[in-house]
C-alpha cells in the first residue's frame, strides 16, 4: 500500500532523513519509534506529501506521489488520514465542523462525519468547541476527523504524547480497535501498545531506519542499540509490574 | 467554492476602495465643517453675515440693545462668539428677504449707538466681490442680480458690491454671470507722462468731449479735493508770466538782466516753466523781479534756444495790500505767540488747525474754507516729510509778524501772508504736492467700449473676484483633501495590517517572497482609485505623492506580515493534510484564525456550515 524508496530529506543543509526505505502492506499496522528528533514525524509528513523529499519516491496505492499534480496529490491525501500529536483542531469550528472539514471538498456527506463522531464516543459533544473539551476528547475529535475520510491508511503521529496519562488508555483502546480494520503507520513510544498491536516495529535513529522486525523479535533479540534500549525499558516496566501486589490493587 | 481566492481578494479590495472613498468624503466634509465653524466664529459666515466687535464688558448691555433694535424682525438672529482681547465678537444673521431688502446697509445705523459697539465688518461667505464699478450703478446691478437663482443676495460692502452665493459651487457660475452683466462697462485709462494738473485736466476735457452724450463716471480724477484746492491756491500766489507767442509746454525760460547768446548755457537768477495752464516762476522771487529782465527760451539741456519778446509779469504777492489793525486783540496776540512757539517746536499741523479754529471761535470768526484746505495740505505735507527746510521757522515768523500788525481779521491776514514765501518755494511746493498726490493715470468708466482717443487703453471696468472670506474658505477647502487623504492613507494601512498582512503571512508561509511587491501594488492601486474619484481639487504631484506613500506604507506592513499576523502553522498543516485546496485552506483555516477585518467579515458566508452538507 505504501512504499518509501531511498527517501532523503535535507533541511538547512542538515540531513533529516537518510535513504529511508519502508513498506507498509495493506491491513498492516506498523509502529515507528525511535529517540526524539530521529525523523519519525518528518517521515509521516513525507508520506502524506506535506514535505517534499530531496530525493527518493513515495508510492501510495501504486502511485508515485512526487509525480502527481498538486490537485491530484490533494485528492490522494483524502485517502490518508492523520492523527496529530497536538490534535491540530480548528478552534473556530465545533467538533462536528472540525470533522466535517475533512469532507468539505469531498462528497459532503454529513452522515460520515456523524458516524465518525459516534465511533469515538463524542456524539453528545458534537456542538462543543475544542476549548470546551479535555485533551483526550480533543484527540478523539482528531481521530474522528481522520476516520471521516474513510482513509485507506491512517498515520498516527504520537497521538498520546500530549495527553495526560488518564486519557492515554482511551486513545490506545480506539487505536487498538482500528488496527483490526485499517492499515496504520503509528509513531509512538508506547511499547506495550506496539508489542500488542504492531505487525512490525520499525526503529529509527538519526534519520535512518536501524532495525525493522515484528516487535516480539526485536524485544527478544534486538539487533540495534535502539532496539536494546526499548527492550530494557519494556523489561523495567515488567519488573515494576511484577512488584505490584495485585491483591492490594484489587 | 465558486470563485477562488483571487476573487475573494478582489472583492475585499473593491470593498476597501468603497470604504476608503466613503472615508475621504466623511473626513473631508467633516473637517471642512469643523474648520468652517471655527472660521465663522471669528469672521462670520453664511448663517451670520455680519460680525460686530463689542467691548467685552458691555456684552450684556449690547445684547439687550440688540434684541430691542431687532425685536419683531423675522429671521434675525445673533450669536455671541469668540473673545478677542478686550472685545467680543457677536455674529448677526439676517433672513434672505432682509438681506435683499438692504439689511446690511442699515445695520451700522441701527446698532452703532448701542453700548460697547466697536465697529462691524460684513464678511460674507461664499461671495463674489465686484470692484471698480461706480456706486450709482449698484441699484441697477443689484436688481438684476437678485433675479439669479444661485444668489442669496447682493449688497454694497466696504470694498465694492458683494454678491453672496447660496453655496460655494455656484461661485464660478455667478462670476461668469457678473462678467457678462458688467461687460458693457469699460474703463478707459491713459497714462500721464507729465505731472501737471493742467495736462490731466486737458485729457479729462478731451475725454469729456469724447463722451458727450454717453453715460460715464470718473473714478480717479487727479488732484481733486483738498489737494487740488491747495495746489490751485498755491498757484494763485505764484508769479505768472504772459508772452504774446505760444511756447512749448514743459520748456523753461530764463529771466535775466544780462544779455545771453543763443547756444550758450543760461545762468540766470530767475526761471519760469511753461505749463498748460500758464507760465509760472519756478526760480527766484517775483518781489526781486523788476519785469524789465530779458526772457530766453531754453532747450532741454538748459542752453539758450531763442530770445523771447517782451512779457508781462503778474505777481499776486507784490499786489497785496497792507492790513491795518482794526480791533483790540491782545489775547489773540498772546495766543498767536504761543502758536508760533508750537510751530517751531514741531507741533503737528493737525493740532495747529484745531488751534486756529479755536482762535477764530474765540473771536467769533469763521475760518475761511480755503484756509482750512491749505492747512490740511500742510498736514499731509508735514506727515510725508516734504515740508521745505525752514518752513516752520518762517511760518512762525509770519505768525509773529501778523501778531505785530494786529490785523482785525488775522486769519485772512494769515492767508495772505503765507504766500509771502518766495515764488520759488511756492512753485516747488505745489509741484511736490502734485508729485506725491497725483495718480499716474487718469481713467473713466463708460458704457462705450472703444476709446475715441489714441493712447487710451480700454479694459472691462468691473474687477470680479472671490471675496476674501470666500477665499479663506477656499484655502480651507484646499487643506481638506490633505486631511482627508491622510485619514485615507492611515485607513489603508489599517486595512493592510488587518486583512492583507494575513495574506502576506500566508505568502511567506508558502515561501513566496513577492509579498512586499503585493503590498506595494495593493497600496498604490487603492490610493490611485480613491485619489482619482475623490471630489476635491488637488495638484497632480501631491496626488502622486499620496499614492506613493500609501503604496510604500503597505509594502512595509506586508514585509512584516509574519509579525503582525502570525499564522498557526499547525492548523494549516492540518488543513493541508485533509487535502484542502489553497482557496479553501485560506477560507476555512487562515482567515478565521486571523484578525477581525473586512476579509474575515466577507469570509463568513464562505465558511463551512453543517447546513451545507447533504444528509443534514
Amino acid at each position: 500500500m505504501l512504499e518509501l524508496h531511498d527517501i532523503v530529506l535535507e533541511r538547512n543543509n542538515v540531513r533529516s532523513l537518510a535513504n529511508v526505505n519502508l513498506k507498509v502492506e495493506d491491513g498492516e499496522t506498523v509502529v515507528l519509534t525511535g529517540p526524539s528528533g530521529c525523523g519519525k514525524s518528518t517521515l509521516i509528513r513525507v508520506c502524506l506529501g506535506l514535505i517534499k523529499p530531496k530525493s527518493g519516491e513515495v508510492w501510495f496505492e501504486g502511485v508515485n506521489l512526487q509525480a502527481l499534480s498538486p490537485e491530484a496529490l490533494r485528492k490522494k491525501r483524502r485517502k490518508m488520514g492523520i492523527v496529530f500529536q497536538e490534535f491540530q483542531l480548528l478552534d473556530h469550528f465545533t467538533v462536528l465542523e472540525n470533522v466535517l472539514l475533512a469532507l468539505w471538498e469531498g462528497d459532503r456527506d454529513r452522515k460520515k462525519a456523524e458516524e465518525a463522531i459516534k465511533s469515538v464516543g463524542l456524539w453528545d459533544k458534537r456542538f462543543r468547541y475544542p476549548r470546551q473539551l479535555s485533551g483526550g476528547e480533543k484527540q478523539r475529535v482528531g481521530i474522528a476527523r481522520a476516520l471521516a475520510l474513510d482513509p485507506d491508511i491512517i498515520f498516527w503521529d504520537e497521538p498520546t504524547a500530549a495527553l495526560d496519562p488518564m486519557y492515554v488508555h482511551e486513545i490506545l483502546r480506539i487505536m487498538d480497535s482500528l488496527a483490526q480494520k485499517k492499515t496504520m503507520l503509528v509513531v509512538t513510544h508506547e511499547m506495550p501498545f506496539a508489542l500488542k498491536v504492531a505487525d512490525r516495529l520499525v526503529l529509527m535513529e538519526a534519520g535512518r531506519i536501524v532495525e525493522e522486525a515484528p516487535p516480539s523479535r526485536i524485544f527478544a533479540e534486538p539487533a540495534s542499540h535502539v532496539g536494546a534500549m526499548y527492550r530494557e525499558r519494556l523489561l523495567d516496566t515488567r519488573e515494576a509490574l511484577g512488584k505490584l501486589d495485585v491483591k492490594q490493587v484489587v | 467554492m465558486r470563485g477562488g481566492i483571487k476573487l475573494d481578494l478582489a472583492i475585499v479590495i473593491v470593498l476597501e476602495i468603497v470604504l476608503l472613498s466613503a472615508a475621504i468624503l466623511v473626513a473631508g466634509h467633516g473637517f471642512s465643517f469643523y474648520v468652517q465653524r471655527g472660521l465663522d466664529d471669528i469672521i462670520g459666515g453664511t448663517e451670520y453675515q455680519v460680525i460686530v466687535q463689542v467691548d467685552k464688558k458691555e456684552t450684556k448691555n449690547f445684547v439687550e440693545g440688540l434684541k430691542e433694535v431687532y425685536s419683531g424682525r423675522d429671521g434675525f438672529k445673533f450669536r455671541v462668539s469668540k473673545e478677542l482681547g478686550e472685545n467680543i465678537h457677536i455674529l448677526l444673521g439676517y433672513s434672505e428677504e432682509d438681506l435683499k431688502n438692504g439689511a446690511l446697509d442699515e445695520v451700522a445705523k441701527l446698532i452703532s449707538h448701542l453700548p460697547g459697539y466697536g465697529g462691524l465688518a460684513p464678511l460674507l461667505d461664499p461671495a463674489v466681490l465686484v470692484k471698480g464699478m461706480p456706486q450709482d450703478t449698484y441699484p441697477e446691478l443689484v436688481e438684476e442680480i437678485h433675479t439669479w437663482p444661485e444668489v442669496k443676495f447682493a449688497a454694497k460692502g466696504p470694498l465694492g458690491l458683494y454678491v453672496v452665493a447660496k453655496n460655494r459651487r455656484n461661485l464660478n457660475k455667478i462670476e461668469d454671470k457678473l462678467e457678462e452683466l458688467t461687460s458693457k462697462y469699460y474703463r478707459w485709462e491713459i497714462e500721464l507722462k507729465d505731472y501737471t494738473n493742467q495736462q490731466a485736466a486737458e485729457i479729462r476735457e478731451m475725454i469729456d468731449e469724447a463722451l458727450k452724450g454717453t453715460k460715464y463716471w470718473f473714478t480717479t480724477p487727479p488732484a481733486e479735493g483738498v489737494i487740488g484746492d491747495a495746489v490751485r491756491l498755491l498757484k494763485s500766489y505764484t508769479a505768472q508770466l504772459t508772452f504774446a507767442k505760444e511756447l512749448p509746454v514743459g520748456s523753461e525760460i530764463a529771466l535775466t538782466a544780462r544779455n545771453l547768446k543763443v547756444g550758450t548755457k543760461a545762468d540766470a537768477d530767475f526761471k519760469a516753466r511753461v505749463y498748460t495752464d500758464g507760465i509760472y516762476l519756478i526760480k527766484g522771487d517775483s518781489l526781486n523781479l523788476t519785469g524789465s529782465e530779458k526772457a530766453y527760451l531754453l532747450d532741454g539741456s538748459g542752453t539758450v534756444k531763442e530770445v523771447l519778446p517782451e512779457y508781462t509779469l503778474e505777481s499776486p504777492r507784490r499786489d497785496l495790500d497792507v492790513w491795518e489793525p482794526k480791533a483790540d486783540a491782545r489775547n489773540l496776540k498772546a495766543s498767536i505767540q504761543s502758536l508760533a512757539d508750537k510751530v517751531v517746536q514741531g507741533e503737528d499741523f493737525g493740532i495747529l488747525i484745531r488751534e486756529i479754529e479755536q482762535l477764530a471761535k474765540n473771536l467769533s470768526l469763521e475760518v475761511p474754507s480755503d484756509l482750512k484746505s491749505q492747512l490740511s495740505v500742510l498736514v499731509l505735507w508735514d506727515r510725508v516729510g516734504r515740508l521745505p527746510g525752514g518752513f516752520r521757522e518762517e511760518l512762525a515768523q509770519k505768525l509773529l509778524q501778523w501778531a505785530e500788525a494786529m490785523p482785525s481779521d488775522p486769519l485772512i491776514k494769515l492767508k495772505e501772508s503765507l504766500p509771502s514765501w518766495s515764488d520759488e518755494d511756492i512753485a516747488k511746493s505745489w509741484q511736490e504736492i502734485e508729485a506725491i498726490a497725483r495718480p499716474k493715470t487718469i481713467s473713466v468708466i463708460t458704457t462705450g467700449s472703444a476709446p475715441p482717443i489714441d493712447g487710451v487703453i480700454s479694459k472691462p471696468a468691473a474687477e470680479i473676484s472671490e471675496d476674501i472670506k470666500s477665499q479663506i474658505g477656499g484655502v480651507v477647502n484646499s487643506v481638506v483633501p490633505f486631511a482627508a487623504l491622510t485619514v485615507v492613507v492611515i485607513l489603508l494601512w489599517v486595512f493592510t495590517a488587518v486583512d492583507h498582512t494575513l495574506w502576506g503571512s500566508y505568502l511567506d508561509h508558502k515561501n513566496n517572497y513577492l509579498a512586499p511587491l503585493y503590498g506595494w501594488l495593493l497600496g498604490v492601486l487603492e490610493m490611485a482609485v480613491v485619489v482619482y474619484i475623490m471630489p476635491f481639487e488637488m495638484s497632480g504631484m501631491v496626488k502622486l505623492i499620496y499614492v506613493a506613500v500609501g503604496g510604500l506604507g503597505s509594502a512595509v506592513l506586508i514585509t512584516f506580515s509574519s509579525r503582525i499576523s502570525p499564522l498557526n502553522a499547525k492548523s494549516i498543516e492540518a488543513g493541508e493534510a485533509l487535502g484542502l485546496s489553497q482557496t479553501e485552506l485560506y477560507r476555512q483555516v487562515v482567515v478565521p484564525e486571523g484578525r477581525p477585518g473586512l476579509w474575515q467579515l466577507l469570509n463568513r458566508r464562505k465558511l463551512l456550515s453543517p447546513r451545507r452538507f447533504k444528509n443534514a
